[in-house]
Order: C-alpha cells, then structure tokens, then sequence
C-alpha cells in the first residue's frame, strides 16, 4: 500500500494544522478591498466637492465629490452643462417656458436619445414623489460602446423644463448612483 | 472500525460547518448578495413581467443541465450536493453583488486615463480582475469551509465551474431585462446572442480555471513546493483573466451592432466563436488532463488490492470509466432488476471509497482497509446471490 500515491488531502496522521481564522480574514480583506477600495479610491482621487453650477437659469446643481463641470453649451434656446466623474457624466439640459407636462418633455428626450445611439432601449417611466418623470435606457452607440443611463424629465411651477441624465459605459452606472441621486435629489426646478 | 464508520470518515461533509469561521462569512456574504440583488432584481421585473417570467425560465432550461454536466464531470468522487449548491448561490448572490459594488474600479480607471479609453477598455480590464476574484473567493472559501472535499483538481474546477454558472445566470437576467429592454422580444434576442451563441464560452470556463488554481495549491502539498505550485496557480489564474479579457475587449470584436437584422443573426454565433472556442477547447484539455490524473491515482490506489476481496482486475477496468461503469449497472439491471442494478451502483461507490481508504494509510492491512475489503466482498456476495445478477456480474462490474 505504501506505494500507492498520497492522495492530496492525506491521512490524519499527516494532516497539519488547520488555521481557521487568518485564511478567512485574508479572504475577507480581499473581498472588501476589490468590492469597496474603488469607491476609496475613487474618492482620494476626485479631490474636493466644486461650487454649485447654475445652468440657464432654472436649475442649480450641487456637483457631488468628483464631479467637475466639462462642458458647457447653449443652442435654440436650450443650455446644456455636463458634469464627468470618470467615464461617468451628467447631461442637465434646460429650457424656459417650456409650459408643457413632464411627459411630453420625457416624449421629447426620447427623441434626443433616439439620435444620439445606433441602437436605444428605453424602460418604463416611473413618476417620483416630486412628480418628476424617470426612465431608465441603454443605448449603443455606432462604434458599439454600450451605455446606461437614467434620465429625470421635470418641469418647474413656472414651465421651466430641466432634464437630467446621467448615464456611464455598460455596468459602470451602480458605481455612480449614489451620485446622481444627490445630485439630481437636490437640484430644484424653478 | 466499521466499513460505515470508513465511509462517514471520508465524506461528505456538508456546507453547514457553523465551527468554521469561513461559513459565517460565506452564508454572510450570501445574504447580502440576496437582499442587494433582490432590490436590484425587483426594479428590473417592473419592465415587463412576462419579460422577467421568461427570463427565469429560459435561464432554468440552460442552467439546469449545465448544472448537472459540471457536477458529474468528476469521475469517481462527487461533491457533496449541498456545497455545490452553495458554489452556484456564492456565484449568483455575493459575487453578483459584490461585483456591482465594485464597478468604482471604472471611475478610477476614467480618472487615471480618460473617460474615452475608460469606455472602450475598461470591461475588458477592470471587469475580469474583479469578477474572477470575486468568484474565485467562493471557491477559497467553499475550500475554508469543507477541506476535505477540495482533494483535487478537478474538484476546484467544479466548484469554480459552478460559481461561474451562478453568476452567469443572475448577470444575463441583468442583461435581459437592461441591455435587451426586458420585453418578451427582447429576452429572447438576449438569450440568443448570451446563451445560444455564446452560452459554451464565458463564466463557467473563467472561474472553472480559477478554481482549478485553488485546487493545484490546496491538493499538491506534498508532491511539489510551495513556490512551484504557486506559480501553476497563478498561471491559471492569468489564463482565466486573460480568457476574460478577451472575451470582453473590442479586440476581434466581430459580433455585429444592434440592431441584429437578416442572416447576421447566423453570423451572430460564428462570430463569438473567433474568441471563445480556442478558450473552450484549452479548458477542455485542462479537463481531460486532470481526468487523466484521476484515473492514475484510482490505479495506483487500487494497484495493491487487486486480486484480493475488494477488487477484481475487470471490476477495475469498469470503475475507472464512468461510461462503462454506468453501462455496467444498465445491463445489470435489464437482467436482474433495479435492485440490482442498485447494489452494483454500491458495491462500486464502496470500491472508490476502497481506493480513497488505500491511499490514505501506510499499510495493506491497516484496519480501515480491511474493514473497506470486506464491505466490497459481502456486496458482492450479496449481489452473487440476487437471481440473475450472477451472470451479469461475472465479467465483472463492468457487465
């Protein structure tokens, strides 16, 4: 018998000692720094929280940690800022006298996202507390970069109109939702 | 000592191992993973309930057999149905969850090199470092918990094979309901393009290599050192992460853009081909390697006790081939019955546990190996005396 090959687990005779807590406590750290040392991170790199960004006179924005204003843009009428964490961003675009529901200014940035991908899903609207208008989507764009966003249709006692929406590449979104809800939670609509 | 008391002894231990700190942490990380999910999960079904209902099910209709190849892919041990069970539930709950709290991984990523190339790369960089610990985390544990259930490789691969399932299916379910609108339609567009056309390649492979690692460091001890096996492992790991990386990186990205219209819903599984198949036939061979391994221990551990009350030489060449082991017990039950035919099952089961007692003790007559001898011989002696059963057994318990 003595030739036969040790099989990997051994006998009593020759097993070791089993330690039971430094594995487990080593396993245990290396889940918390790979599913929690991003946000860590992130936060050590992002630096400070910027002053809060007022776009075309509607809404005000307090950037969370991070965020920093990347762009800006007026056209027809429409101010647009861009906020960036990363590859994640937040579009604020706004209008005056927009005078219509939320759900037509939802219908119409539908529409703007119908042009920005090759590809749009768009999931079903849900009305929030402050009577704004949510929807989830993910588009592809024409070189294949998949995105995920959620865009806030709301629409000010004085017909103001303000869409937010913020949006990252495929997956990434979970990481930046905290964020968003902040940021978006806090912006009133004039 | 008994051939009962040989057989407790040997297995199966159970995922319920309260004593070890590593099942506290495990069932811990499962609940989270549930409760974080089951918020996730819950918003999603909104979309569409028929969506979420197919969903489910078309997952089941694929898991479910997978399931079952992985769980019988190890040919003479099977692990204990409970920790494969967990295997599947760490992959589909906590490392699930886990790895959408780590998404922040991108963030750095966008911050460090820009949000562009964070887009374009960061699946392909972050996401399988990520994912592949966190699964292979189960497997460590699945090990921390239950040592004596990891004793090879192939059984790391089984566990980490079964991580990688559970993960799939919980990730497509993601995707079905997100990236492919949730619609009936669209459900089934997204279990064409992730699991039709793709459903050989991706997880199952990736964490079963990890695994495989887990199972080189915990099993080789004696035979190789430390920096050696480490070495193995870490190969394998990168192997896995690499396979990971490819899969999810624009480099021989030759799937066609949505919307898929007309015959590039044929060119669709070709496509995915390109960079699955060579992985899935590595990992195949890695498979038939680690079988190979499995059949020289079986003969090596059963080298000594053939010929003896045991173990006939035919009797062996039957157990070391699971196809003619099961062939065996089908004749034997078409000529004298399913009881039979069950005994067979046992007196073969008992020869494996033969084989595990034999090579864990220093000497032949070690009571444990007599006890275990003699258990194989009055089943076969039982079996003898069934009507019919005689004939069927005489070449052996291969028929």
């Amino acid at each position: 018998m003595a030739s036969a090959p040790p099989r990997a687990d051994e006998g009593p005779a020759h097993r070791r000692v089993e330690r039971r807590w430094w594995p487990t406590l080593a396993v245990l750290a290396v889940i918390v720094f790979v599913a929690g040392g991003s946000r860590a991170v992130g936060d050590a790199l992002a630096g400070p929280a910027g002053p809060a960004v007022e776009v075309g006179g509607v809404t005000t924005v307090q950037p969370a940690p991070g965020w920093a204003v990347e762009a800006r843009s007026e056209q027809a009428g429409i101010v647009q800022v861009l906020l960036r964490r990363g590859a994640a961003g937040l579009l604020i675009s706004t209008s005056e006298g927009f005078g219509r529901p939320a759900e037509e200014l939802r219908e119409v940035y539908e529409g703007v996202l119908q042009g920005r991908f090759a590809h749009l899903t768009i999931g079903v609207p849900a009305r929030d507390d402050a009577g704004r208008l949510a929807f989830g989507y993910v588009g592809v764009t024409s070189d294949g970069i998949t995105v995920e966003g959620v865009a806030i249709a709301a629409v000010g006692p004085s017909g103001d109109a303000a869409v937010f929406d913020g949006f990252s590449p495929e997956g990434d979104l979970a990481a930046v939702v905290d964020d968003l809800r902040l940021m978006v939670g806090t912006a009133e609509v004039l | 000592m008994t051939a009962r008391t040989v057989s407790a002894r040997l297995h199966h231990r159970s995922l319920l191992q309260p004593q070890e700190p590593a099942f506290w942490l495990f069932v811990l990380l499962i609940v989270y993973g549930a409760i974080h999910l089951a918020d996730v999960l819950s918003q999603l079904s909104a979309v569409s309930r028929s969506g979420w209902a197919l969903s489910w099910f078309l997952l089941a209709i694929y898991a479910l057999p997978v399931f079952v190849l992985i769980y019988r892919l190890d040919l003479y041990e099977r692990e204990p149905v409970s920790l494969a069970l967990g295997a599947f539930a760490w992959g589909a709950l906590a490392a699930t969850a886990l790895s959408l709290e780590a998404a922040g991984w991108d963030q750095v990523m966008a911050q460090a090199f820009g949000s562009d190339f964070s887009a374009r790369w960061a699946p392909a960089i972050t996401a399988p470092i990520v994912e592949e610990t966190l699964k292979g985390a189960g497997v460590v544990l699945i090990y921390l918990i239950a040592r004596d259930e990891v004793d090879d490789v192939m059984d790391g691969f089984v566990y980490g094979a079964l991580c990688g399932l559970g993960f799939a299916v919980v990730e497509d379910v993601l995707y079905f309901m997100a990236a492919f609108g949730g619609t009936p339609a669209g459900v089934l567009e997204g279990f064409y393009v992730r699991v039709l056309s793709s459903g050989l390649y991706g997880h199952v492979l990736f964490t079963g290599l990890v695994g495989m690692a887990v199972g080189y460091v915990v099993t080789r001890r004696e035979p190789v050192p430390l920096e050696r096996r480490l070495l193995v492992a870490g190969g394998l790991c990168a192997l896995a992460t690499g396979g990971h990386a490819l899969w999810n990186s624009p480099v021989l990205d030759l799937v066609p853009t949505a919307p898929i219209e007309g015959v590039e819903w044929l060119v669709m599984p070709l496509a995915l081909a390109v960079k699955g198949l060579p992985f899935l036939l590595l990992v195949v061979a890695a498979v038939r390697l680690a079988h190979a391994r499995e059949r020289r221990w079986l003969d090596a551990a059963l080298a000594a006790e053939v010929g003896l009350d045991g173990i006939s030489v035919d009797e062996l060449a039957a157990l070391r081939e699971p196809a003619r082991r099961r062939a065996a017990v089908r004749a034997m039950h078409a000529r004298a019955g399913r009881r039979a035919a069950d005994l067979l099952r046992r007196l073969q089961r008992e020869q494996i546990n033969l084989a595990m007692v034999a090579s864990r003790v220093a000497r032949s007559d070690d009571p444990a190996v007599l006890a275990q001898r003699d258990h194989c011989r009055s089943l076969r002696d039982a079996l003898a005396a069934m009507p019919g059963a005689a004939s069927a057994a005489a070449g052996g318990a291969g028929g």
